[in-house]
């Protein structure tokens, strides 16, 4: 099984938000989760990318996730009472995974079901400068690459006898067997990817065009109203 | 000197080595989920970047390069669902590291040495949720445990929390110098530094 994100093919098949949408979710819960303590504000957060990844026909994510939340929140609700230790490392779990558990899933959902097209298309949407795009797509044209290289590279020193528990001296000596050579290479792979990107006009002054098309549905407003909604939700529960 | 703009070049240069800072990155910072090694996560980590970030830095001559990778990584963290901290602290502390490289025209040692410690100072963006966090501990711990108990922990939570900036920047200035020693062992042989 190979997990792929920001795949440069999309599921065309299944419904689809826009990548703007998504960013606009993550943010907010982003936002709402990390400061605040009320139960069914958190509830909320969670139901949007557990949703979503339903929607996705990824149920097996969406059930577990939603059964470990719905536990951490009932614990940390109603078995707040703190008495010893045990309870009060409890109550720290799970108010990490309350917290953490939210943002984390949807960032997981952002990045498992945009392509890189699409994310450079919302990109040049929101005006968003090429000084931020550039480096972003080739960031993420090159996160395949490194595991390619570090691989082969894990490969050929196990061949000259370089692995772990064979090797004699410490973790930093077998690091810079493994590390040096990565970067060495990804150095070359990029200068070249570099001549190549330029010779296909990404140096040109011109707008460039997307053949991606996206743009907001129903399905986005919904979520962007339940967004909304949760960001009021916040704003009185934090009194402003 | 003449301000000189950033070509397609250097934006993918910038990309490339954001790519293998934050794969090193985020494979060290699988650390952090053994709760003793948290606390040693903003020294550790800077130390062990280091190496990419030098060899960053000898492909940097323009304004611009060390502050978009600081926001760079910002996002990426926002996206990978921390908090929206780490973009701010990405970006200032990106700037703060670029002009202090300015001064030394990127090719100052010393300048670039301090540099790093500087840009290392980001990793606080990604703490400062716990600072938050802390007033709801504080609350949990005043009903169970008494406030003697709770001062205690919650000082000697303070005095840890206040050594993390320290922390970070000497990581980054031990991380900066074995960066600079590998830069001399390696990559000057190579060819590519």
């Amino acid at each position: 099984m190979e997990k792929v994100h920001l795949q440069s093919k999309s599921n065309q098949n299944s419904i689809n938000i826009d990548p703007r949408t998504k960013i606009f979710i993550l943010l907010i819960i982003n936002i709402s989760v990390f400061t605040i303590n009320v139960w069914y504000i958190l509830a909320l957060a969670a139901l949007i990318p557990v949703s979503l990844f339903a929607i996705r026909k990824n149920k097996s994510l969406a059930m577990s996730f939603s059964l470990v939340y719905t536990v951490s929140l009932v614990f940390y609700v109603f078995f707040i009472e703190a008495t010893n230790v045990i309870s009060i490392m409890t109550a720290m779990v799970t108010g990490i995974v309350n917290r953490m558990g939210p943002g984390f899933l949807m960032g997981y959902y952002l990045i498992s079901t945009t392509t890189v097209s699409e994310f450079i298309a919302a990109m040049e949407r929101m005006r968003i400068p090429k000084q931020i795009i550039i480096p972003f797509s080739v960031m993420f044209r090159f996160f395949p690459t490194i595991k390619e290289e570090s691989s082969s590279i894990k490969d050929a020193m196990r061949m000259r006898g370089i692995s772990f528990g064979k090797t004699k001296g410490s973790i930093i000596t077998l690091m810079e067997y493994r590390l040096i050579p990565l970067f060495i290479s990804c150095v070359k792979i990029g200068e070249e990817l570099s001549c190549s990107a330029l010779t296909r006009g990404l140096g040109s002054p011109q707008k460039r065009t997307n053949i991606c098309n996206i743009g907001f549905s129903r399905i986005d407003l919904l979520y962007g109203i339940l967004a909304t909604f949760i960001l009021v939700l916040w704003f009185i529960s934090k009194g402003v | 000197m003449k301000k000189k703009k950033l070509q397609t070049k250097d934006l993918i240069t910038v990309g490339v080595f954001t790519a293998i800072y934050f794969v090193l990155f985020f494979a060290m910072g699988m650390l952090g989920y053994i709760p003793i090694l948290f606390a040693l996560i903003p020294l550790v980590l800077p130390i062990i970047c280091g190496v990419p970030f030098m060899l960053f830095l000898t492909k940097v001559d323009k304004f611009g390069m060390v502050t978009i990778m600081g926001s760079l990584i910002g996002i990426l963290m926002v996206l990978t669902g921390h908090t929206y901290m780490p973009l701010i602290f990405g970006f200032v502390f990106g700037l703060l590291a670029d002009l202090i490289f300015m001064i030394g025209k990127y090719r100052s040692k010393k300048l670039s040495i301090i540099g790093y410690g500087v840009f290392s100072m980001w990793l606080l963006g990604m703490l400062v949720p716990f600072w938050i966090m802390k007033d709801a501990f504080e609350k949990i711990m005043l009903d169970s445990m008494g406030i003697e108990y709770t001062r205690t922990v919650l000082e000697l939570f303070d005095k840890v929390a206040w050594s993390f900036p320290f922390l970070a920047f000497l990581g980054g200035i031990i991380g900066a110098f074995f960066g600079l020693k590998m830069l001399s062992k390696h990559f000057m042989k190579a060819g590519i530094a």
